[in-house]
């Protein structure tokens, strides 16, 4: 058993008893139990009712909520206070121990009864819990000005990366292009593009997810698709430079050599990521294909991407399954190029895993096969065939948070070739983010 | 929200040493460094040659390639020089994951232990 001594001198040595009367002290210190506590043993838990209050004499321990760290208290500092005087309070917070401990434990029940003794005690103990209470008070102030320095820079960030998604979609004689983006926090690894490449009207496609969430992803996000982009339109950058549209004869020509061109892209993208942040271990899956839009001859590649659907009046007639694996990990890659052709009235739907692994409150999926159902009967053009898929996903949902990012691309070639999206209302409806509250 | 993994280590002779990691329940984002870290601990008491059994993982999203992808360049300059990375049995949904994903492009996936070990 230590001093009793030990005990006044340890009492003393807390802020919370330093200005409490002598003779306080000396009956606290009767009534504390010493205890030595290991490294993980928890005191405290979040939600219950106690009457205990601790003083930390020797150790560390942790104020966490889960597995989310509040705070390290030391040597002086003391917890549980509130639990042990107040009757109708739960534990505000939960207190596990860090290092091996050692600890003075008082109850509520000696803590009153020496105070009905000994009433001057109220005055210092007051003083004490209002001294602890408004250094909380500047803790929680500091972390919601940090907080909301940090909620300003996600919103310059969401902006930005709002900017790496195409303003509207082309407008192509003949066709109707719809995309729709729901990024699942405020900043996402989900991206598409479209891009007129050469001077025959090509149109570039691009839908892919950079694995992983939030802000990494984000920066991924932004690299793969400057990349895509950079290297699919090297030739009509380096043209502007040369100050006429002659082709360079080091990037492969589109319009004679789509797979050789689409191939050098993804080559490109993989090879730079690859090299350069192999040991960040992040990658994309990528749909990147090359439309004729006077044929409907579309050249693809699907690097490890969600197989987009070729749908027509009869419902689903090919999946565009994956020619080879996601890019960004391992140098050296090949890639298949294949072409299939778009009749009048079929269109493209491209869309990532989000849509699919969308779920409900009672976490069931929403399911690929559900999707392909929806496909499977004539839900209209573009624009209606993204509202469709986009309610039935939100029906399901039901309000439920989700935790991937959504993207869906349609693009249709209309049955009249003198059908075109031009009408600009309808263009507002067609491109849509929408980004996460 | 976090969900398990449970990760049992055995040591198997194939042509060489083989380490081999018993993998139980899902890995995805919250189980990803649980799994690197015992490999990092294999290959730091010496194991380059690494077999992951997937029969028992439910689940495996993109967190699966990367800690694979991580745990393959760390076998590439193992202490005991460079070693191999193999995964063998995956249940169904995991097939269809690593054949979207193109997997076999990085790693052989084999379908039973034994040609597993015997390839090494």
């Amino acid at each position: 058993m230590p001093e009793l001594n030990e005990l006044v001198d340890q009492l003393q040595g807390s802020r919370f008893f330093r200005t409490a009367p002598k003779a306080v002290i000396h009956e606290l210190a009767a009534s504390v139990t010493r205890m030595n506590a290991k490294a993980g043993t928890p005191l405290l838990s979040k939600g219950d009712f106690g009457t205990t209050m601790y003083v930390i004499v020797d150790g560390r321990v942790r104020v966490h909520e889960d597995a989310l760290l509040l705070r390290y208290l030391t040597r002086g500092d003391t917890f549980g206070e509130i639990g042990a005087l107040t009757r109708n309070t739960t534990r505000t917070a939960s207190v596990t121990v860090e290092d091996d401990s050692i600890l003075l434990k008082l109850d509520r029940e000696a803590i009153y009864r020496i105070l009905s003794v000994h009433p001057e005690a109220a005055g210092p103990i007051i003083e004490a819990m209002c001294d602890k209470a408004s250094g909380i008070v500047e803790d929680v102030t500091q972390r919601a000005i940090k907080a909301s320095v940090f909620e300003r820079e996600m919103e310059i960030g969401q902006r930005i990366q709002r900017d790496f998604l195409p303003r509207s979609p082309p407008e192509i004689p003949g066709w109707r292009l719809g995309a729709y983006l729901k990024a699942a926090r405020e900043v996402g690894g989900d991206f598409y593009d479209f891009f007129q490449v050469g001077d025959r009207g090509l149109l570039g496609i691009v839908i892919g997810d950079v694995c992983d969430k939030g802000v990494g992803a984000a920066l991924f996000m932004t690299l793969f698709r400057s990349l895509i982009r950079c290297t699919a339109l090297a030739d009509e950058f380096m043209g502007s430079d040369r100050g006429g549209p002659e082709r360079s004869a080091l990037w492969p020509d589109p319009a004679s050599d789509a797979g050789a061109y689409l191939r050098n892209s993804i080559s490109v993208t993989n090879n730079y990521v690859a090299t350069t942040h192999d040991h960040m271990s992040m990658f994309a899956s990528l749909f990147f294909g090359l439309l004729e839009p006077a044929t409907g001859v579309l050249h693809y590649i699907n690097a490890g991407h969600e197989a987009p659907v070729i749908v027509g009046n009869a419902g689903v007639r090919a999946r565009l399954e994956p020619t080879g694996p996601v890019i960004g990990l391992f140098p050296g890659l090949r890639h298949e190029v294949k072409t299939i052709t778009l009749a009048a009235g079929e269109r493209l739907v491209a869309y990532t895993d989000g849509v699919a692994e969308a779920k409900n409150p009672k976490g069931k999926q929403f399911e690929e096969s559900r999707l392909l159902q929806l496909l499977q009967v004539d839900i209209g053009h573009a624009e209606s065939v993204i509202t469709t898929i986009r309610e039935a996903v939100e029906t399901f949902a039901d309000g439920c948070p989700q935790f991937d990012d959504m993207t869906l691309l349609s693009i249709e070639r209309v049955s009249d070739a003198s059908e075109t999206v031009s009408d600009p209302a309808r263009q507002r409806t067609t491109t849509t983010r929408e980004d996460s509250p | 929200m976090s969900s398990t993994l449970r990760i049992a280590v055995m040591q198997e002779q194939g042509t060489a040493p083989v380490t081999v990691f018993q993998l139980n329940g899902s890995l995805d984002a919250s189980t990803k460094d649980t799994l690197e870290s015992k490999a990092e601990e294999a290959i730091g008491s010496g194991a380059n040659n690494l077999l992951f059994d997937l029969s028992g993982v439910d689940y495996m999203g993109s967190a699966g390639l990367r800690a694979f992808h991580a745990i393959s360049k760390r076998i590439a300059v193992a202490e005991t020089g460079p070693g191999k990375l193999k995964l063998v049995n995956p249940s169904d949904p995991v097939s269809r994951v690593l054949k979207t994903l193109g997997f076999d492009a990085f790693f052989e996936v084999h379908k039973d232990l034994d040609s597993a070990l015997k390839s090494f």
